[in-house]
């Protein structure tokens, strides 16, 4: 076979793959006519098998027996457990719009665009290796091939080199023709689905071919290699293989990176079209694992039977039917490898250059406002440019990685050396998932950790020989410190170097995450986005209602979107909407309506339907929006310990002004019947006097014919009750005025004494008429009190007539001095007051609510107007205890 | 025969028109100055009706207008409450205890008159 006809047949092949992509893509091929969607699901998965799988398999195999195994029983024993995770993550990436894993790890940790780069940048460092062994197998192909075709007139390298040139082609044609919001790929699917097909096939063809053709049977191969064994041609490789760490980690990794490799989460979640395939292909995946490793023994035992060790054992795949001038069986496993090959890259690559050009590439020039400036350039094809250039320069980065480095290596420790860089972010992913506590510090921090652990021990190692100081360094340590030899790390020499790096890297790495998640705090972002994720199943309905009316200008919009996906982030996604649909960005205009849905869809997935209902409500009223109301609605769906606090101690503050509001409107209630029942007493006490007054008026008008004396006697009482009256109401207001304290005393100096006696001129009559005697018993002639002298002239008048009325044959004045002020005492001798009166006399009222007194002359209001008065001098009117009987009020005075 | 009207009120100005109306009228008129006066003279006068005060500070109205309906000799006697209490209660209270009239305070001598004339012409 000549190499033309390689590469035409190789050209075709890649043809039919682009033909059947994009007859899916437009429709006009229904690929669920011929396979069940579970089926293309579990096909797609199978992109895990790569050039690797097809040849380094059989090459390690050759090397360490059923060492190859791990990689695939890693998958298959923790596939239940991967698909339980897988299920979260995709229906968080469904809610969200996640896209990458870079977008998911950033999301999950308060959108922090940094972190986003960061392991943007470690993914492109970790991937390209990977992609530069796909190119490392191509080349051994070719290699092989032209060894049995001389001369084949094939330049290897540069074969290698136009085969790169033609996967950055079809993987911009598959992956970066248009931008689909969904990141969606439904024909590059189809082509991965239909590339595993063939290399399955011609897998187990070669294994048929090996087993039942080459040699007799399967049997026969154990049965030759027993033999050499004994005949020491041939080293026992299933010995000393099972070392149980090793094994371990390696099960471990590579179960972590059916989660963490780009092309697996593109194809396993963001691909997905129903979440039901996931559980559907629990058994299905393995299945395909076991099918594709069936022969992986027979091939490598047959090969080392055949060819010893005169040829790579990678290439016994190949080997075997080019050998043996099997043109058809060649061309099949030739297009099986590539299949192997191109798919892993072209997955791999457009996964890597959307986690670019979202992370570094759109960010970038936004900021640079290129974006908005309408020189030419269509918004559109800037990100369709940034993806492209993203495909052509990891593609190229690996293959010079593929000339200049991998050429040393085995296929399959570069493959697990990547396995155990992506396990790098497994703390920080899985960890973020279930652990709300998780902070973007600790992430970064473990990422960085075991990014830095794993270049020591796994890379670093493989530069021995490009510079001295590097081989001093991987001699005697980091610093000349044995305890830091890359290759045994704290003297923990007892793995082999991919395990010892593994081990540590990830050691350090969990550690680094729990740590620095504890002793740090989540910011407001993370807070939100930690509940949203790890609490993805709880929501159930993120369907809110269309808010058809709200009329929200973009810039609102683009303000409310910074608020709660970051500065960075917010910005992208509404600015993204625009340039995806074609609309020019305007930030004054009305958003489209469909941007607003989809705003409140995002907004709903990160706050929940009420919140966002408010926020899109405040918005439209030109309402803006602090943070702090925000973090009061989400008050109720946070759990976090500090806001349980903080809301318990609010409610005990809430309850104490509750009681305190309590005992204020039961006092204001007291206050008001106080109110009512005086108002009452009032009117009543006016009534009184208008009945006779009334009836007395009646009967003079309607008896002109009334004598003299009568109409006087009739007249004075009317005058009288008239006066009585007047009284009542004077005495009211005077309380009023003194009890809303509008009235303040007006002081001066005056003399009591002289007072007493102008009072006791006022009562001379009366005093005398009735009998009493007055007895003034004071020491000095004068006494000079600081007093408003009207208002006491009122008191004194008050207590005297009091006196006068209650008592059986005397008064007594009295004066006694007390230091500073004196104590001034009007006593009689009548009935007294009974001990648990001598508050009360001072009601209003208070005689004629009693009705067992007589009735009074007064008002009823004199003892409390006077009691009143006193206190406005700030000094107090009381009932002294008075022996025998008879009532004693006293009230002090200030002396000057 | 001329009617026989008891006026109690501890208020003397209010006694002193009522009782010169009533005498006017050709009635034949006592007063009581409280409620125990009223008590103690009521059952030998024996009046067709009690213009009766209610506030009164020994025993009030309401008590008398209670005794009076349980007097056999009184079976006749028609109450008459005037009060300045004019609450619904206080009202309803009244005639409850047997009350024919419940007049408040301040009222019209005139009206007054009038009722109590249709009052005892019912009799």
């Amino acid at each position: 076979m000549s190499s033309t006809i390689l590469l035409l047949c190789a050209t075709f092949y890649f043809a039919i793959l682009f033909f059947i992509a994009s007859s899916v893509d437009n429709n006009s091929f229904k690929i669920s006519k011929f396979i069940s969607p579970t089926n293309v699901y579990v096909l797609s998965l199978a992109v895990y098998c790569t050039a690797w799988t097809f040849f380094g398999s059989v090459g390690n195999a050759s090397k360490t027996g059923i060492g190859f195994l791990p990689v695939y029983l890693g998958p298959t024993i923790f596939f239940p457990l991967i698909i339980i995770i897988w299920q979260k993550i995709l229906r968080i990436c469904k809610e969200y719009r996640i896209t990458n894993i870079a977008d998911f790890i950033s999301s999950r940790y308060g959108h922090s665009n940094s972190l986003g780069v960061f392991v943007t940048l470690f993914y492109v460092v970790g991937i390209i290796p990977y992609i530069s062994i796909q190119l490392k197998a191509i080349g051994l192909c070719l290699a092989t091939f032209s060894k049995y075709n001389s001369p084949s007139g094939i330049n290897v390298s540069d074969t290698v080199f136009y085969f790169s040139l033609i996967l950055i082609l079809f993987t911009i044609l598959y992956g970066a023709r248009t931008i689909d919001a969904s990141e969606k790929h439904k024909g590059l699917i189809a082509a991965i689905s239909f590339e595993s097909i063939v290399k399955v096939t011609s897998f187990i063809f070669v294994g048929l071919y090996v087993s039942c053709f080459i040699f007799n049977s399967p049997l026969e191969i154990l049965n030759q290699y027993q033999v050499s064994q004994l005949n020491g041609q041939l080293p026992n490789i299933f010995k000393n293989q099972f070392n149980g760490i090793s094994w371990l980690l390696i099960l471990l990794i590579s179960a972590l990176s059916m989660i963490l490799l780009p092309r697996q989460f593109q194809v396993a979640i963001v691909e997905n079209t129903n979440e039901e395939l996931l559980k559907k292909s629990l058994l299905r995946f393995p299945l395909y694992l076991l099918i594709i490793n069936l022969f992986v023994i027979p091939i490598a035992i047959g090969g080392l039977l055949k060819f010893g060790n005169n040829i790579d054992p990678d290439t016994f795949v190949l080997a075997f039917p080019i050998s043996n001038g099997n043109l058809w069986l060649t061309l099949f496993v030739i297009l099986g490898g590539l299949s192997a090959a191109s798919g892993m890259v072209i997955v791999e690559t457009i996964a890597l250059s959307t986690m670019l050009s979202n992370n570094l590439v759109i960010p970038t020039f936004i900021s640079k406002k290129i974006f908005n400036e309408s020189r030419g350039i269509n918004p559109q094809s800037l990100v369709l440019m940034s993806r492209r250039f993203g495909i052509t320069i990891i593609i190229i980065s690996a293959y010079f990685f593929e000339q200049y480095v991998a050429e040393k290596v085995s296929l399959i420790s570069i493959g697990l050396i990547s396995f155990a860089a992506v396990s790098q972010l497994a703390p920080a992913l899985i960890g973020g998932l279930y652990w709300r506590k998780a902070t973007r510090n600790g992430a970064t921090a473990s990422i960085l950790v075991g990014f830095i652990l794993w270049l020591f021990t796994l890379i670093f190692p493989t530069l021995e020989g490009f510079s001295t100081t590097i081989n001093s360094i991987i001699k005697n340590g980091l610093f000349g410190l044995d305890w830091l030899k890359p290759t045994s790390l704290f003297y923990f020499s007892d793995l082999d170097k991919l395990s010892h790096g593994i081990f540590w890297s990830l050691f350090f790495n969990i550690l680094t995450f729990v740590g620095v998640s504890i002793y740090t705090n989540r910011n407001t972002a993370e807070l939100i986005q930690s509940e949203a994720f790890v609490k993805i199943n709880n929501n159930n309905k993120t369907q809110i209602a269309t808010l058809i009316k709200n009329e929200i200008v973009v810039k609102d919009l683009l303000y409310v979107f910074k608020v709660f996906f970051g500065e960075e982030r917010g910005a992208n996604i509404i600015k993204n909407y625009f340039v995806k649909n074609d609309i020019p960005y305007v930030e004054k205009s009305l958003s489209p309506s469909l941007l607003v849905n989809y705003a409140e869809k995002l907004l709903a997935g990160a706050i929940g339907p009420f919140a966002t209902k408010m926020v899109i409500a405040n918005v439209s009223n030109q309402h803006p929006i602090s943070m702090n109301e925000v973090l009061d609605i989400l008050k109720e769906n946070q759990q976090t310990i500090q806001f349980n606090k903080e809301l318990k101690k609010k409610s005990a503050e809430l309850k104490k002004a509750t009681e305190e509001l309590k005992t204020a409107n039961e006092l204001l209630t007291k206050l008001d019947e106080q109110k009512d029942e005086f108002l009452y007493t009032v009117t009543h006490e006016l009534r009184t006097p208008l009945t006779s007054i009334r009836a007395l008026s009646e009967v003079l008008f309607d008896n002109p014919e009334l004598g003299e004396i009568e109409r006087e006697k009739y007249l004075g009482v009317i005058i009288k009750e008239t006066e009585r009256m007047t009284h009542l109401i004077t005495q009211v207001l005077n309380l009023e005025k003194y009890d809303s304290g509008k009235l303040l005393p007006v002081i001066k100096t005056v003399d009591i004494v002289a007072m007493i006696n102008d009072i006791e001129l006022s009562f001379s009559t009366i005093l005398k008429n009735k009998n009493i005697e007055l007895i003034k018993d004071i020491h000095k002639k004068n006494y000079l009190v600081k007093i408003d002298k009207s208002l006491i002239e009122q008191v004194l008048y008050n207590l005297f007539s009091n006196a006068i009325k209650y008592t059986k044959s005397k008064i007594i004045v009295r004066i006694v001095d007390d230091n500073q002020q004196i104590t001034v005492s009007v006593i009689d001798d009548g009935i007294g007051i009974h001990d648990n009166q001598k508050g009360l006399v001072f009601d209003k009222f208070y005689q004629i609510k009693n009705k067992k007194l007589q009735k009074p002359d007064g008002s009823g209001l004199g003892l409390a107007i006077s009691k009143k008065i006193i206190s406005l001098h700030h000094k107090n009117l009381w009932v002294e205890d008075n022996h025998p009987s008879g009532a004693n009020f006293s009230f002090n005075l200030e002396l000057n | 025969m001329p009617c026989k009207i008891l006026i109690v009120d501890d208020d003397p100005h209010i006694l002193m028109p009522l009782e010169f109306i009533m005498l006017k009228n050709g009635y034949e008129v006592l007063i009581a100055r409280n409620g125990t006066e009223a008590l103690s003279i009521i059952s030998d006068f024996v009046p067709n009706l009690v213009l009766l005060d209610i506030m009164m500070p020994d025993v009030d109205g309401y008590d008398i207008c209670t005794y009076i309906k349980k007097q056999e000799k009184l079976n006749q006697t028609k109450v008459v409450f005037m009060s300045a209490k004019t609450s619904e209660e206080d009202i309803k209270k009244g005639y409850d205890l047997g009350a024919s009239l419940y007049i408040s305070k301040p009222f019209s001598t005139r009206v007054l008159t009038k009722q109590i004339e249709t009052l005892l012409a019912e009799s």
